[in-house]
């Protein structure tokens, strides 16, 4: 299970360069970024608070734009958001002032679909993220957790072609975050649809990924890319594991090697 | 620290407790029976003379004398507050959203509506009925500009404070300028414009009987003028009543519009 098949490529990106213009000078948010994600993967990129990993993911989603460098999806440029990139944020998303159900369904209605295809939509993935029985409250009405749930199944319920997902667990608690992290594996094993995962929680990554992309400081780039061989389905009892306790161990030499600090 | 006594629950205790469950409510008529009583004991008693306070009850008396022309006052005063206020709040509104949004806009109408910000509506009454007339359309483009000039800064500012994190979350679900407007700019900016709207609506008020002192042949404004033109207090009164009365009403009811348009913003207390 899991990264199955052919490695087929289906995003790259090449010298990927973002400055920012401050009063301080220049900042080298992220320097000369090369990556490739295969198709159905789950990569993680793990690294250090300030590293560039939400800088990465927000020019991967074109919401802001790249210095130098490009992003190619399947061979095509991206210029701009798509609706073939679909975005989990850290922060809580969904439209305060629509119900579960109008933002589950909110791609697709903006894509003109009708309103039974809309209704089948919203059905599975609703479902799909165990919120059966929500559908008609406000985002106001609902637990962290549950908002969380609301955004993974809006963004999977537009069809995207790979999600981007930016420490969308690091405001929950300890044990919602473990539960939601075991939840998404599964959702991701149905689904087979290419994560993009950014975090800086190393247990979460080893947890979770096919592989682990490792970024550190000063420069802000990519400096370890890091195979997870675990089997699937991932269940939680690997936590616990020795295996899994030395390849975090060894996750944090990785990363220590480049900086002390972490979060 | 007393310990609780449960064993001598007596009627005083009920009645300390039915007092307290609705003290709230109480307190809340409290101010307004104090007033209301103070008046009514002032000008009963003749201390005041009824020159410059007439009782409640001769207040009311005169309602009734009149009250075959009240319809008309009414209706010409709320006709002009109703719909000066719809034309200036949507004008602003819908104003206020280009100029929120757009940095271009921005930057050239923003000094505009700043410098017209503190110009006192009243202060133009003269200016408009030379421009407009004595008749009703200076009196609607009055409060218009009133309401306008409310809902046009409230919009600007409305729409500026929209959370970049939603027009983002829009456009990667495929959103594209039209349906960015109508999913997101519009309900995120509707609680914002709330407030202006109510105090919109209540400025119309004033507005609108600053505008018939100029001259009116109808109105909350007529009743006042006629009331001290023909030393009648308690008729001055009546106007002053109705305006009041027809505020809280429309006050009100833009309340009750505005708990179910606002239904899903979240309490700032949680
Ligand atoms: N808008 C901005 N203006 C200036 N500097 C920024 C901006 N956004 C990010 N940075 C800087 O770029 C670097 C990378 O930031 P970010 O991508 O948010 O890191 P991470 O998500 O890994 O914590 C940081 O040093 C941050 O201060
Ligand atoms: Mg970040």
């Amino acid at each position: 299970m899991g990264n199955t098949g052919g490695q087929e490529v289906l995003l790259t990106v090449e010298n990927l360069t973002k400055e920012f213009l401050t009063t301080h000078g220049i900042i080298e948010a992220i320097k000369d970024v090369n990556l490739r994600i295969y198709k159905s993967e789950l990569a993680c990129v793990i690294g250090p608070s300030g590293c560039g990993k939400s800088t990465i993911l927000s020019m991967i989603g074109g919401i802001s734009k790249p210095t130098s460098g490009k992003i190619l999806l399947e061979g095509k440029r991206l210029t701009g958001p798509s609706p073939d990139i679909g975005i989990v944020f850290q922060k809580y998303a969904a439209f305060p002032w629509m119900t579960v159900e109008q933002n589950v369904e909110y791609g697709p209605r903006m894509r003109g679909l009708s309103k039974s295809e809309r209704r089948a939509i919203t059905e599975k993935y609703v479902g799909l993220v165990n919120l059966k029985g929500y559908e008609h409250l406000y985002p106001k009405e609902l637990s962290g957790g549950m908002s969380k749930r609301v955004d993974i199944a809006r963004a999977y319920a537009n069809n995207p072609r790979i999600l981007l997902m930016d420490e969308p667990f690091g405001a929950l608690d300890d044990l919602t975050k473990k539960k939601m992290q075991e939840e998404l594996l599964k959702i991701w094993s149905l689904e087979n649809k290419t994560i993009f995962f950014v975090t800086h929680d190393l247990e979460e990554a080893a947890f979770l990924a096919d592989r682990v992309i490792i970024m550190g400081r000063n420069p802000n780039t990519i400096i370890k890319d890091v195979p997870v061989e675990f089997g699937r389905p991932r269940q939680a009892e690997l936590r616990t594991k020795p295996e899994f306790v030395a390849f975090k161990k060894y996750l944090s030499e990785v990363m220590g090697n480049d900086t002390g600090e972490n979060g | 620290m007393i310990p609780a006594r449960t064993d001598k629950i007596g009627w005083f205790h009920i009645v300390k407790g039915w007092i307290i469950e609705r003290s709230g409510r109480l307190l809340n008529f409290l101010g307004l029976v104090i007033i209301f009583g103070l008046w009514f004991w002032l000008s009963n008693t003749g201390w005041v003379p009824p020159l410059y306070l007439p009782s409640p009850q001769a207040v009311y008396r005169c309602f009734i004398q009149y009250s075959a022309d009240m319809p008309m006052h009414i209706a010409d005063s709320m006709y002009r507050i109703i719909v000066g206020f719809a034309i200036g709040s949507a004008l602003g509104i819908l104003m206020g959203l280009p100029i929120g949004w757009s940095k271009v806009l921005g930057r050239i109408f923003e000094p505009v509506v700043e410098f017209i910000r503190p110009m006192p509506p009243l202060a133009l009454i003269p200016l408009f009925i030379l421009w407009f007339g004595i008749g009703n359309s200076s009196k609607l483009i009055l409060i218009s500009f009133g309401c306008w000039v409310i809902l046009v800064v409230n919009t600007i500012e409305s729409v500026r404070n929209i959370d970049p994190l939603y027009i983002n979350a829009a456009r990667s679900l495929g959103a594209k300028g039209f349906q960015i407007f109508r999913t997101v700019l519009i309900p995120a900016i509707i609680p914002g414009i709330m407030g202006g709207i109510r105090v919109a609506a209540a400025t119309s008020f004033g507005m609108n009987v600053a505008a018939e002192f100029m001259g009116t042949r109808a109105g909350f404004g007529y009743l006042i003028i006629e009331g001290r033109r023909f030393v009648m207090t308690d008729l001055l009164l009546v106007g002053v009543f109705l305006i009041t009365i027809f505020s809280i009403l429309v006050n009100w009811l833009l309340k009750l519009t505005e708990s179910h348009f606002t239904r899903w913003v979240p309490r700032k207390d949680l």
